[in-house]
């Protein structure tokens, strides 16, 4: 049983791409509906990660906007060549990180060692998906940064100090000290929705 | 102890497969922004290069076109006068060609062989070719004769009697030398007739250039009587004027001597002072003269010495691109914020056109640093940890920790700006010199001030204008020194009182302890001030 339905799936999946392939090869030619149909096939998946690497969901909808704009002016340059939804992401993230980098910041001078625990007990009182996002939100944006290209999307330290203009060693205090704030602030969150479902009976 | 897990791999793992949709509109904006740059794209290389080449030619043509040409005629253009003409009398010109008539007049009537007389005459206006039309009487024959393009014909005089013409008829060209071999055919009646209707011509002639003549002669005439006749108008109007002035000035000094004498003759009889008030009232000033005005100019730029109160308008900056308070905020938007300093200032002349200056004042000075990212470790608050502020908001345990409205004020905002307030109390001393010293006087001004501090204190900003005080900066000089740099600008509105406005520039020499950020301040003030001259 299990063999016709692979078949059947990978024949969807070539179906699937070789719309992708067509819808991409008519933006190419800006065709206006084919680039419609692209926006709202990535949408969310892109909104998604805009928000993960903005302050809020108002520059959020900036960066999406710059980010497709973007996309559709250089879709010409794209060869085929690698993952079409990874080259779109490429683009998204290298806005946010435009958007950021140059952002006066100044490192705290702490004591803190870098060995300081950054994990948490998950038993505890679970947080939303929406808290866990505006606490990413609130972190200072080269945390933020550092934070969701080496924990979310998986960049190593080299290349984050490659992107961002900034040490290896930098790039791993950071992300530690965003860690730090990160579970700091569940901790808190924690302790808040306790106090209120005990008020609450 | 629950199960752990680091916090890298818990947001990695909730935001998998997270996913969430933006604003419904967002795909129109993204649409009118292609629609707008593909609209931009219409004209890039064409456009830019014809409007370069249009540029180009247009400059080409202003530079290179004979204008000389086009709008002033050459020397070649100008009519020929040949040489030859020269010699050939004007009929138009009175002397000539009256007389030649009159001679000619009196030859036709009166003598045949005896007499004669020479009418010619001449037009070289706009016209290159002048023709040249002898028409020769004599008492056998008459003969008409015409010269082209400037050659003379002499006439062809056989006889002492002849008529001369010469006339600008171009068209007229023919030379009737037969008529002279036809002496025989023609009676002395016939050549009477001729004779007169030439004449008649001539008469038609000379009357209406005579007209002509007369009647510019009497434009002219009339033309210059109007404008004598204006000249004389306007000089006996002045001299009316001139009399009416002197007459009442006459008449006011008569007036004022017989008003004092009457007045002197009541004080002599009431022996009180107050009556010879009115007299100062009732008589009518006169306008001034030049002298007089002159007088008051100089008067009113001549003082001892002048006391000033004023106000000016502060703004502070630095000349490099520093910070006095930590030399990683170098990179931060920084902006000063306007104040309102005030103070006073006397001012001795030393001659003419220089004079000493020293005074008092308060600058109350502002600056702010923008976009600070706060960051709270620990209870650690990063702004305390900026080298050249001394906080002043900790609390007593241990001095680290700010006190909890510091800390409270920090969690809710995580970018402030840093906001300096600095007052000085000023004492300058400059040397003033007037460029121009008239009722409106301009000067130059350079000294030094003496800066006293007075406030010192450094705040932290929200964007909603909440703020919360946060130290002092460290290496601010209680004393230091400025070097002055001013061009004011006073009206001399009266003997006694003149306004000043001055653009002052003062550059801080000794400011700091020492320079963290290398800082190097300056204010410019704006000061508007009301003089009292003694």
């Amino acid at each position: 049983m299990t063999q016709p339905f692979v078949i059947i799936q990978s024949i969807l999946k070539q179906t699937k791409v070789l719309e992708l392939v067509q819808l991409i090869e008519k933006c190419k030619k800006s065709d206006r509906k084919s680039q419609q149909a692209l926006y709202n096939m990535y949408k969310d998946r892109l909104f998604a990660l805009c928000l993960k690497y903005c302050k809020n969901r108002a520059e959020a909808e900036d960066n999406l906007q710059d980010s497709f704009i973007k996309i559709f002016q250089s879709i010409k340059t794209y060869n085929g060549k690698g993952s079409f939804e990874g080259w779109m992401k490429r683009i998204t993230i290298n806005r946010a990180i435009d958007r950021y980098k140059k952002e006066p910041f100044i490192e705290p001078i702490t004591d803190q060692h870098l060995k300081e625990d950054t994990t948490v007990d998950i038993d505890e009182a679970p947080i939303s998906l929406q808290q866990m996002l505006a606490l990413i939100q609130e972190l200072p944006s080269r945390y933020r940064l550092v934070f969701n290209l080496y924990e979310l999307d998986n960049h190593t330290h080299v290349e984050i100090s490659e992107i961002l203009g900034i040490s290896v060693g930098t790039s791993k205090s950071n992300l530690h000290r965003a860690k730090l704030i990160l579970k700091e602030k569940i901790t808190a969150t924690r302790t808040t929705t306790q106090k209120n479902s005990i008020v609450n009976g | 102890m629950g199960n752990r897990k680091d916090i890298g791999k818990l947001f990695n793992e909730q935001f998998k497969d997270f996913e969430q949709a933006p604003s419904a509109d967002l795909w129109d904006t993204i649409a009118s922004e292609l629609d707008q740059k593909s609209d931009r794209k219409i004209a890039p290389f064409w456009l830019y290069f014809g409007g370069v080449l249009i540029v180009g030619m247009l400059t080409g043509i202003l530079y290179w076109a004979p204008w000389d040409t086009l709008t002033s005629p050459k020397t070649n253009d100008q009519p020929i006068v040949n040489a030859t003409q020269a010699p050939i009398p004007d009929a138009t010109t009175p002397t000539s060609s009256s007389s030649s008539i009159e001679n000619t007049t009196t030859n036709a009537e009166h003598t045949s062989n005896t007499s004669s007389s020479n009418i010619s005459s001449k037009t070289t206006s706009d016209q290159n070719i002048t023709e040249n039309t002898t028409v020769q009487t004599d008492t056998n024959n008459t003969s008409l004769t015409t010269n082209t393009a400037g050659v003379s014909t002499p006439p062809q005089n056989t006889n002492s009697n002849n008529t001369q013409i010469v006339s600008t008829d171009k068209n007229t060209s023919r030379t009737n030398n037969a008529t002279s071999n036809q002496t025989g055919r023609y009676t002395t009646a016939q050549n009477d007739e001729k004779t007169t209707s030439i004449i008649e011509v001539l008469r038609t002639m000379k009357s209406a250039s005579q007209e002509a003549r007369e009647k510019k002669e009497l434009e002219a005439k009339t033309a210059y009587q109007a404008k004598i006749k204006e000249e004389l108008a306007l000089a006996i109007a002045a001299q009316k004027e001139d009399n009416k002035i002197a007459a009442q000035k006459w008449l006011d000094s008569l007036q004022a001597i017989e008003k004092a004498e009457k007045i002197k003759k009541a004080a002599l009889a009431t022996t009180t002072k107050e009556e010879e008030k009115p007299i100062k009232k009732k008589v009518p000033k006169l306008p001034k003269t030049e002298e007089e005005r002159e007088k008051d100019r100089k008067e009113s730029v001549n003082y001892k010495f002048a006391v000033s109160p004023y106000t000016s308008i502060l703004s502070y900056g630095s000349l490099t691109k520093g910070s006095s308070i930590d030399n990683r905020l170098v990179d931060n938007p920084r902006d000063a914020i306007g104040t309102i300093g005030y103070g006073i200032r006397a001012d001795y002349r030393l001659s003419e056109r220089s004079s000493i200056r020293f005074g008092i004042g308060l600058a109350p000075l502002q600056y702010r640093t923008d976009d600070f990212q706060v960051l709270i470790t620990n209870n650690n608050v990063n702004i305390f940890q900026l080298s050249g502020i001394d906080p002043q908001n900790l609390g007593q345990t241990g001095g680290i920790e700010p006190s909890p409205e510091a800390l409270a004020f920090f969690n809710s905002n995580n970018v402030v700006s840093i906001e300096q307030n600095i007052s000085y109390v000023e004492v300058p001393i400059d040397y003033q010199y007037r460029f121009l010293n008239k009722r409106v006087s301009m000067s130059f001004n350079s000294g030094l001030s003496l800066f006293v501090l007075t406030n010192n204190r450094v705040f932290a900003t929200a964007n909603s204008g909440e703020s919360i005080f946060i130290g002092r900066e460290t290496s601010l000089k209680d004393l230091s020194l400025a070097l002055n740099l001013g061009l004011g600008t006073q009206y001399n509105f009266s003997k006694n009182w003149r306004f000043d406005v001055e653009p002052a520039f003062k550059y801080q020499l000794n400011p700091y302890t020492e320079n963290i950020g290398n800082f190097k301040p300056y204010y410019f003030g704006l000061q508007f001030g009301i003089s009292y001259k003694f």
